[in-house]
Parts: structure tokens; C-alpha cells; sequence
């Protein structure tokens, strides 16, 4: 009978490789958003200077709620939203929605600059976001079935981090322990470190993970307690986020109390952060209700307070105040540590990192998976079709998912602008360089692909920043601060990151490549692998 | 600046801790050092570990501060192994072993 450790062990391996390649895509992917609106301004050059907030921003309130009014004056709601911090849009977001005569459902949005003037169209890109949710939509897949799937990986992560805590014998002893250049024991220690170091924060980003998808995978529960109808649907949002009906318009004419006085008013219940946002609730009416909310992201909790005023005299009726009272306060503390959207440029340096480490976690574990099983063959004997093929598919999805995402950069400002789909092809160059990767790996075996992969890879992300500056004024040149030019943080960072990065792997592929010299008679490919066949073990040996 | 104070806290007291371990001064000395020089590194390694902790939750409160400590913890803890596994001798040059 296997011991408690054992089936752990069986357990962690399993789940690990299962869905190793997905967590894989997840990490990386998923760590990219925590600079997707960074990365969203980098992908839309076009796009003028952000609007800087003065005072509690109520101009800009007012501006839009009358850009609003005036473009769609019978709209059911409408929005303010200003960019108080990273999280927003750099502009004034506008956006309002209501019915036509015929009873559609009609909506549009705008953005503007500190002026009133529209924020002109940029290019057609994916831009950060769609980089940031692929990590739980995949993309390609209906969205419902992507989220189920990062559910599932959460899942076997998180069954696979418990597993690999049982198993790890001497965790606190073997904590600082990296040996290199001992084969299988080097992966185990580099995948031991990386899965250690970074401990609490795979434990918090898979288990928050879960939750974000935990409707999904509780629906029966849900369906079983309110029902499946459209008014159970609406019990169940009214219940747990306590959002319920909007007041039925009366009819009666009235305009809306001017803004300032109630940003005011809304700050005193959260003097410590600026007013981010508003929505107005059947405008031009005498049901008017006006929400104004804090920022979502100044506490750890994703949640934004917020204060609601009768629209047309101004008067406080509700309050929404951050409280870890109830279930969902939990889940929202939770969410917020996984988006990070409260952390400040250091702190979001840190979980970039971490997420990356935790990358690093699943490629070595994939990696060792290979390893140990070359280990146990006899000499002598060939390694199996399916072993030669997971070691070339493990090259391929973890060193051509960082040269995909370096393709997608030099896509943004490839493409031609007037591409139709632009922003779908994008994408498409993600995945068909990560294919043309997995091609590559197959044919040239593990250790020529490692090192040609990672050099490409290096190669574009270290050009990026020239790429930028051949093909826009958003360059290093411009945007990097210097004495008497304030230049922009943001779009240098995005740059500088490029080049950190490209370094990063271009020390991977260095050291890949001293292993393959290291070994001539590996790296060499006999007729026989050129057939298919496997190759003898001392070639491929570690 | 105060970012700074709390990682350097964590960095010098991760790095003791490790130098407290019997395997890391057979890698870096050569031989295991005194039981009272191990002693002496874990608890000094842990009162800066813990003053790192304290400082951040001072600073950021409960709940950033928990947070910001695990970041620094992570980086503090790689560099600590990046150091021992390539450069070991700038372990051996801050934690001196004993004279004979």
C-alpha cells in the first residue's frame, strides 16, 4: 500500500504535467495583465497624452455628464468614468445605454480628452486586454468553455500545490538549495526554489482564481436554490450584490442637480481616495438617482465604495461602505489580490515577478517530468515515442509562448493599419508562432530547439524599443524622463521591460547553449532521430 | 525609501537564515561553522525577518503590508539563492566564518 507521501507524489506529478501546459500558458499570459493597461497605451500610439486630473475632478464629471445628455438625451443611464489611477482608461470614459422607440436595446460610449474633445479612433488592437484575458478565455474557444477550463487548471494546481507541500519532505531545509549543473537534481531544485519562493502567492492567485469561476462550477447549487428563470436570475444579483431594480421613470421632466457639490458630499464617507466614477439613473427625470464611487482600487478589496444621491435635489439616500462583512466581501478581497489592481508601480513589479516565477515553477516541472523519466531507463534501452514527443512539445510551449508574445508586439506595429481584423490577426500571429514553435521543436530536437527558440525570443523582445522607435514617436527618445522633460513613465516602462525580459531569456538561452556545447555528440542529430526512430540514451542523456 | 528599509530587513535576514543551515556553510565554508554561530544566525536571521514584517505592517497596514512582505520575501529569497548558487563568496565575505 502507498504511503500519505506517495499518492501525493503520484498525485502531484499527474495533476502537474496534466495540465502543466495550460497553467503554463496561464502564468505567463496572466502575469502580462498586470500591466495590461500599460501594455493597452503602448498598442495604441495614435492616442494623445492622458487627461491629468486637477482638483476632485468634478469639471470632468460635469463635461461628460453633459457630452452624455447631449448625445443621447432619452438614455436610460449613463456613466462618468475619470483616471484617477492606472486602472481606467487614461481618458474621460462616457458611456450610456436605453431603449429606441422600437423598444432596442441601444448604448454607446466615447472617450474624451480634459477639452471635451473625442479621443480619435486608434489602430485596431488587441492591445493588453486581450493579452491579460486570455489567460482564462483562451481565446479561440467560447467563452463560457475557457472559463471552465482555467477553472479546471485552477483546480489541478491547486490540488497539485497541497500535493507538492506532502511530498516536499525537507521544505524548510532545502529552501535555499540550488545545485546546478546535476541534471535531474538541478531541475528538481530550480522547480523546488521557484515553487517554494513563491509560495503564498500560488496558493492566494489559484484559490482566488477558483472563486472567480466559482458560479460556474456551482451552478447546479444556484439553479437548485433560485431557479433557472430570468427572474430567478435577477433574485439571485439583487441577493448576493445587492443591485435591484431601477425606479420606473414617472414621466415628470426635471434636470439634474449639478455634480460638484455632491462629489463633495460622496468624499466625506471616503476622504482618503478620489471619486473615480458615477452613473446617473434615468436622467432628465424625477426618479433621477445619482451613484458616485471611490476607487476601485485603493484597498486591497475589490470594491469601490460609494454613495447614492436623489439626482434631481441632491439628497443622500444610500451608502455603500467596503466591509469584510459577508461572504462576498471575502470574495472580493480575494479577486482584488488577484487582480492586484490596488498595487502601487513597486508592489506590481513584485506579483509581474512572482507570476513569472510561477512560470518558471511550471516549466521546470515539466521539464523535470521528462527528466526523471529519461533517468529511469536502463542503458541501452530507447527512450518512447510518446517521451521524445512530450520533451519536444515541452521546448515548444515553454519557449515558444514568450516568442508568440514577442511576435505580438512586433504585430501591433507591423500590421498595416488598414488591415481588416487587424486586431483578430494580432492574436492569430501569437498562435501561429507559438505552432511554427511547436513545428520547429519536433524537428530539430530538444536541445537545438531550446537554444534557437530562446535566442529568437531574447532577439525580439531585446528590438521591440527599436522597433518602436523606426515605427513611432512614442519611443525611448521621447518618453524616457529626463532633466527639464517630465516623458511618460508608462510607455518607457513598457520598453525597458522588453529589453529586461529579452535579457532574461537571452541568460536561458546561453546557458542552454553551454549544455549543448557541452555535449557535441547530443546536439547531433543521428539518421536515425532524422527517421523518427528514438535516439540511444547516451546521446540524449543529461 | 521605506520600500527599501523593509526588503533590505527581510534580504539580511533570509540570508542569515541560511547561512544558519548546516548544508550552506558545508557550501560556503567547508565545514559546518559552531552550533553557537548557527544559533546565532537563525535567531538574528529571524528577528530581521520578523522586523521586516513588523515594518511593513507599520507602514502598509495589515493587509498591503502582508502582501508587500511576501513580494519582498520572494525577491529577497531569490536573490539570497542567486548569490549562494553563483557568487558564494559574497556570503563568505559578509557572514565571516570564526578564526580558528
Amino acid at each position: 500500500m502507498k504511503s500519505l507521501r506517495q499518492s501525493m507524489s503520484w498525485m502531484h506529478t499527474w495533476t502537474g504535467l496534466l495540465l502543466g501546459w495550460i497553467l503554463y500558458f496561464m502564468f505567463l499570459t496572466g502575469s502580462a495583465g498586470y500591466y495590461d493597461t500599460e501594455i493597452d497605451r503602448w498598442m495604441k500610439p495614435e492616442q494623445p497624452a492622458p487627461v491629468d486630473i486637477t482638483g476632485d475632478g468634478s469639471a470632468l464629471f460635469q463635461m461628460g455628464i453633459d457630452y452624455a445628455s447631449a448625445q443621447a438625451p432619452q438614455a436610460d443611464s449613463y456613466f462618468v468614468i475619470v483616471p484617477t489611477n492606472r486602472t481606467y482608461s487614461p481618458y474621460v470614459s462616457v458611456g450610456w445605454q436605453g431603449t429606441d422607440e422600437g423598444g432596442e436595446r441601444v448604448s454607446g460610449r466615447a472617450q474624451l480628452t480634459a477639452d471635451g474633445q473625442i479621443v480619435p479612433d486608434p489602430r485596431d488592437t488587441g492591445g493588453g486586454q486581450s493579452l491579460y484575458q486570455m489567460h482564462w478565455t483562451f481565446h479561440y474557444i467560447p467563452r463560457a468553455l475557457g472559463e471552465f477550463i482555467a477553472g479546471l487548471a485552477a483546480f489541478f494546481m491547486f490540488a497539485a500545490i497541497l500535493s507538492g507541500i506532502i511530498t516536499h519532505k525537507k521544505i524548510i531545509a532545502d529552501f535555499f538549495t540550488l545545485r546546478l549543473s546535476k541534471g535531474q537534481r538541478s531541475w528538481l531544485d530550480s522547480h523546488n526554489v521557484l515553487s517554494v519562493m513563491t509560495l503564498p502567492y500560488q496558493i492566494m492567485i489559484t484559490y482566488s482564481g477558483l472563486l472567480f469561476v466559482g458560479t460556474l462550477f456551482f451552478a447546479p447549487i444556484i439553479v437548485a436554490q433560485y431557479g433557472v428563470s430570468e427572474d430567478a436570475r435577477d433574485a439571485l444579483i439583487e441577493e448576493v450584490f445587492g443591485i435591484g431594480d431601477e425606479p420606473e421613470r414617472t414621466g415628470e421632466a426635471m434636470d439634474l442637480t449639478p455634480i460638484a457639490p455632491l462629489i463633495v458630499e460622496a468624499r466625506k464617507s471616503f476622504p482618503n481616495e478620489p471619486v473615480s466614477r458615477l452613473t446617473v439613473t434615468n436622467p432628465g427625470d424625477a426618479t433621477a438617482h445619482i451613484q458616485v464611487f471611490g476607487t476601485i482600487s485603493e484597498a486591497i478589496q475589490r470594491k469601490a465604495p460609494s454613495v447614492t444621491f436623489n439626482g434631481v435635489t441632491g439628497e443622500r439616500l444610500e451608502e455603500y461602505p467596503r466591509g469584510i462583512a459577508s461572504a462576498l466581501d471575502v470574495i472580493d478581497t480575494f479577486e482584488g489580490l488577484h487582480e492586484a489592481l490596488f498595487a502601487g508601480p513597486i508592489l506590481r513589479v513584485l506579483f509581474f515577478l512572482s507570476g513569472l516565477l510561477g512560470g518558471g515553477m511550471v516549466a521546470t516541472g515539466l521539464v523535470l517530468w521528462t527528466k526523471k523519466r529519461r533517468q529511469k531507463l536502463s542503458p541501452g534501452m530507447s527512450a518512447s515515442k510518446s517521451l521524445l514527443v512530450i520533451e519536444r512539445l515541452n521546448v515548444g510551449v515553454v519557449a515558444g509562448l514568450p516568442l508568440g508574445i514577442a511576435a505580438y508586439f512586433w504585430a501591433n506595429r507591423l500590421l498595416p493599419l488598414n488591415l481588416a481584423g487587424r486586431a483578430d490577426w494580432e492574436i492569430h500571429v501569437i498562435f501561429l508562432t507559438w505552432a511554427a514553435a511547436l513545428t520547429h521543436s519536433l524537428i530539430r530536437g530538444p536541445k537545438n530547439a531550446w537554444v534557437e527558440q530562446l535566442a529568437a525570443a531574447a532577439a525580439l523582445f531585446i528590438l521591440i524599443p527599436i522597433l518602436n522607435a523606426l515605427t513611432t514617436d512614442i519611443h525611448l527618445g521621447n518618453t524616457l524622463p529626463l532633466p527639464g522633460r517630465p516623458g511618460d513613465w508608462v510607455l518607457a516602462g513598457v520598453d525597458l521591460w522588453m529589453v529586461i525580459i529579452g535579457a532574461g531569456i537571452a541568460y536561458a538561452a546561453r546557458i542552454a547553449s553551454q549544455k549543448t556545447q557541452a555535449s557535441p555528440a547530443a546536439a547531433k542529430r543521428t539518421p536515425s532521430a532524422r527517421r523518427g526512430r528514438p535516439l540511444p540514451p547516451p546521446q540524449l542523456a543529461e | 525609501m521605506s520600500w527599501l528599509v523593509g526588503f533590505l530587513l527581510a534580504l539580511i535576514g533570509l540570508a542569515a537564515l541560511s547561512v544558519s543551515m548546516q548544508k550552506h556553510q558545508r557550501q560556503l565554508y567547508g565545514a559546518p561553522l559552531p552550533a553557537s554561530y548557527s544559533k546565532a544566525y537563525r535567531r538574528g536571521g529571524s528577528a530581521f525577518v520578523a522586523g521586516a514584517v513588523l515594518w511593513c505592517v507599520l507602514l502598509f497596514g495589515w493587509g498591503q503590508g502582508l502582501v508587500i512582505m511576501c513580494g519582498i520575501a520572494t525577491v529577497g529569497s531569490l536573490l539570497v539563492i542567486a548569490t549562494m548558487t553563483l557568487k558564494p563568496s559574497v556570503l563568505r565575505f559578509v557572514f565571516r566564518q570564526p578564526r580558528a
